[in-house]
């Protein structure tokens, strides 16, 4: 007896099924045929393929997007977990295991059918930072990765975490990181050239020569902010509108663009580099009388502000990174200009021990939680450790809370205000793309990918795929999402005009490139003033 | 400023005994409170660097001995010795050679009065303007940031040599693109420091061998705030370096040590007492 045609097509369909295993990559699908090893900073991490909020907003090299179920797809994603599955996050090792062929990596050889379908294990540490990727491959350090599907030791695990209003999935947890692995190439935050001085190298480590390196591109810019606690935020806010630099509509608390405070680049860098130890160096002429940012406050408070509190003190309280970490080379390059200048003329990046507080924040999640503690008095980060030789936050037992703190911190971070503290204007202009687009904001990164020719051929090839994708305007849009959607601008990533993207003629979210180059000679130099790049020629005035 | 003597005087004396100045150990000590291999915070230990700008190469060691031993005159015999690694570099060097000294020692914290560097300074050079404690804590990380440059290239040029090896006083050759070179930025003549006269120009076309002063610029301890004027201190003796022997010479200056005030007080009052005591024995 024949069963019915519905009973067959469900039949059918329970096969396909059982067999969609097979076709997914697992730790059981074989072996990597081609693998990337990577280390370095998380700036170009979203064109690698990972799920951010549930989403992949880019992918470079993986014929499919993953999925939060791994269900559906043969790209799947490992994270590292030194404990259980479910407590796997993606700050130390993190990997993608999916095919690739010649659709994605042009000239692509080996692997099966037509377009050379092949294995392909992306395998990402973000351990150290920009520094240590970049020391990787030009010093040729042997590091520890997630080595490959089997050698890891993973479990399908669907798991999610959050960090910074990001949330990150994954479906394999991963216990084993294995030592002695060469990379492939490293991402930065900035471009290799700067990586130089001893503000810029991990202590211990000889500075990086950008000349060992045969392949170096900035694949866009990286808006990078200088976050200060919400207290403090709320402390320039008012004085500004006192003083008149903010509209007389604005008031504390206001999200607006129109009244985000702003410091200038002078400031910071005597904030940064230790020449201002207390906020109540900052004068403001209030009613033609001048009064330090504390007195104006104190009068603030007495007159029933909201939103204003007396500081527990006015010491300048500093979160800075730990020396090579990308995004405080890039303030130190486009903001100090140091290593820059060079010799005694490029100020130096504040360190413990002077008459400020200065304290390492030695990840982007320790940033937030730094400034968090500062500002609200938890214990996020006070009594934490940090990694050697790097000095311990303060004990819980410091008094701590309602102080006024500085950081550096990505755009990418914090757009949903989940966290106390906000970023800032500098010299009256806004982190968002628009503002660089325009030359107005100065603190961008070009992030990059370098790599040298010792590498396979397809895995020159890959890198050279990665590197056109990830430059695309296209992609830094689909970069542009929520994650640095601030309620004052669209943060995050810019392209640049210098990888052949032609700027728009006036401002275009839709298009961000920017006209302003740093690589005039025709390589990227992180230490050059941007220049309206000639190849284009326009420039939007406003 | 005021003229210090190195050995045997007073401040030496109230350097012996303050607290926080460790002995010598033998590759450089970065001085520095934090942040260094090895430890987190001992005294710094004092070094040479010596460049042939025109070959663009440059030499250094480790002196090995602490800024308090310095200061305290407690030095070995064999100080300013140089190795085998600087006759073989001098043999090959074209003139003139330009030379430097220093040491830092902030791990003290800026309270204490034995927390500054000891900066080498061009003979006959004016004399250094004033600074406060906080910008002299930016000296502490220029003296530093070199030791560290330093003792990387030694691991490099010192096989079995460690970040953490305190076991010989090293030394290394330099060229350009190093850190440790002496004409890489933020180090050169200046030492780091703008304005600062810090080296000296020897073998150089029959003109009269520089040599070099030599300062302790510190804080003046107790309650010290940002704005707090530095004491730079002048010691009495001059480097020189003597390329044929490989030695970095200190010389003393000697001069006739005045008695302080009090004690021609005391002798004073004694004298006046026996004559006193004559007269008082004399009514008698």
């Amino acid at each position: 007896m024949f069963t019915s045609f519905p009973t067959r097509l469900l039949a059918a369909g329970l096969m396909l099924a059982a067999t969609a295993g097979a076709w997914a990559l697992t730790p059981a699908a074989g072996a990597p045929e081609l693998s990337l090893y990577i280390p370095g900073s998380q700036s170009n991490d979203p064109a690698f393929g990972f799920l951010v909020g549930n989403t992949t907003v880019a992918n470079a090299l993986c014929v499919d997007n993953a999925t939060t179920t791994g269900a559906g797809t043969t790209t799947h994603i490992y994270f590292y977990t030194p404990s259980t599955a479910d407590k796997a996050v993606n700050d130390q090792y993190s990997a993608i295991y999916c095919n690739t062929d010649d659709t994605k990596i042009p000239g692509l050889t080996g692997g099966s059918g037509a377009h050379h379908t092949t294995r392909l294990w992306i395998s990402r540490r973000r351990l150290g930072a920009s520094f240590v990727g970049l020391d990787a491959v030009a010093n040729g350090t042997l590091l520890t990765y997630l080595k490959d599907p089997t050698a890891a030791v993973c479990s399908a695990f669907n798991g999610s975490y959050s960090s910074g209003g990001s949330t990150f999935q994954w479906n394999y947890s991963c216990t084993k990181a294995s030592p002695g692995i060469t990379a492939t190439a490293a991402t930065s935050d900035v471009t290799a050239d700067v990586f130089r001085g001893v503000d810029n190298v991990t202590p211990g480590f000889a500075d990086i020569d950008a000349n060992s390196l045969n392949n170096k591109f900035a694949l866009g810019g990286h808006i990078i902010g200088t976050p200060v606690t919400l207290k403090l935020r709320n402390a320039l806010q008012y004085a500004q509108i006192q003083s008149g630099s903010l509209p007389g509509t604005c008031t504390v608390g206001d999200e607006s663009a129109v009244c985000v405070p702003s410091l200038s680049k002078e400031i910071l860098v005597s904030l940064f580099s230790g020449t201002i130890i207390d906020w109540s160096t900052l004068q403001v002429k209030v009613g033609g009388v001048a009064k330090d940012l504390t007195q104006v406050v104190a009068d603030g408070v007495t007159a029933g502000v909201s939103g204003l509190s007396n500081p527990l003190d006015s010491i300048v309280h500093i979160c800075r990174r730990e020396n090579g970490a990308g995004q405080q080379v890039a303030l130190l390059a486009s903001v100090l200009k140091s290593p820059c200048l060079g010799g005694d003329s490029s100020p130096k990046l504040v360190e413990p021990g002077g008459f400020n507080d200065v304290q390492y924040a030695t990840s982007l999640g320790a940033v937030d939680n730094c400034l968090k503690d500062f500002n609200d008095g938890t214990n996020s980060w006070f009594g934490t450790t940090n990694p050697a030789p790097f000095p311990n936050p303060p004990a819980t037992s410091t008094p701590h809370g309602n102080q006024w703190a500085i950081s550096i911190q990505t755009t990418e971070r914090n757009a949903s205000r989940g966290a106390n503290y906000r970023f800032i204007k500098i010299d009256g202009a806004l982190p968002t793309g628009e503002q660089v687009y325009l030359g107005h904001y100065p603190l961008v990164g070009e992030y990059a990918l370098s790599w040298k020719n010792n590498v396979s051929a397809n895995q020159n090839k890959a890198l050279l795929a990665l590197k056109d994708y990830s430059s695309l305007p296209s992609t830094i849009v689909s970069r542009n999402g929520t994650l640095s959607n601030h309620s004052w601008g669209q943060a995050g990533y810019i392209a640049l005009s210098a990888n052949g993207h032609t700027p728009p003629a006036t401002w275009s979210a839709a298009n961000p490139v920017t006209p302003y180059t740093r690589s005039l000679n025709g390589a990227p130099d992180a230490c050059a003033i941007p220049v309206v790049n000639p190849d284009y020629a326009t420039v939007e005035l406003r | 400023m005021k003229m210090v003597k190195r050995q045997g005087y007073q401040w030496a004396a109230a350097i012996c005994l303050m607290a926080g100045i460790n002995t010598a150990q033998a590759a450089i000590d970065n001085g520095a409170p934090l942040i260094q291999a090895g430890g987190t915070g001992s005294a710094g230990e004092l070094f040479l660097n010596v460049w042939d700008q025109a070959a663009a190469t440059s030499y250094s060691i480790d002196l090995g001995t602490t800024v308090g031993d310095f200061l305290s005159g407690n030095l070995s015999p064999t100080f300013g010795h140089l190795d085998q690694r600087f006759i073989d570099w001098a043999a090959t060097t074209s003139d003139p050679l330009i030379f430097n000294v220093a040491s830092n020692n902030s791990y003290v914290g800026f309270q204490d009065p034995n927390m500054g560097v000891l900066l080498s300074r061009r003979t006959g050079a004016s004399d250094p303007g004033h600074i406060t404690v906080s910008t002299l804590l930016t000296w502490n990380t220029r003296v530093r940031d070199r030791a560290i440059a330093l003792n990387i290239a030694e691991v490099a040029q010192n096989p079995g040599a460690t970040a953490t090896d305190y076991a010989a006083n090293l030394s290394e050759v330099t060229t350009t693109g190093a850190s440790s070179y002496f004409g890489y930025t933020f180090w050169t003549k200046t030492m780091g420091i703008s304005g600062w006269d810090g080296s000296a120009k020897v073998r150089s076309s029959g003109v009269e061998d520089e040599t070099l002063d030599f300062y302790f610029v510190h804080s003046p301890g107790g309650s010290v705030v940002a704005s707090t004027r530095a004491v730079f201190d002048k010691l009495e003796g001059q480097f020189s370096l003597d390329i044929a022997n490989a030695k970095l010479v200190w010389t003393p200056t000697v001069t006739a040590v005045p008695l302080p005030g009090a004690v021609w007080l005391f002798l004073g009052g004694l004298v006046s007492l026996l004559r006193l005591q004559k007269r008082v024995v004399a009514e008698v």
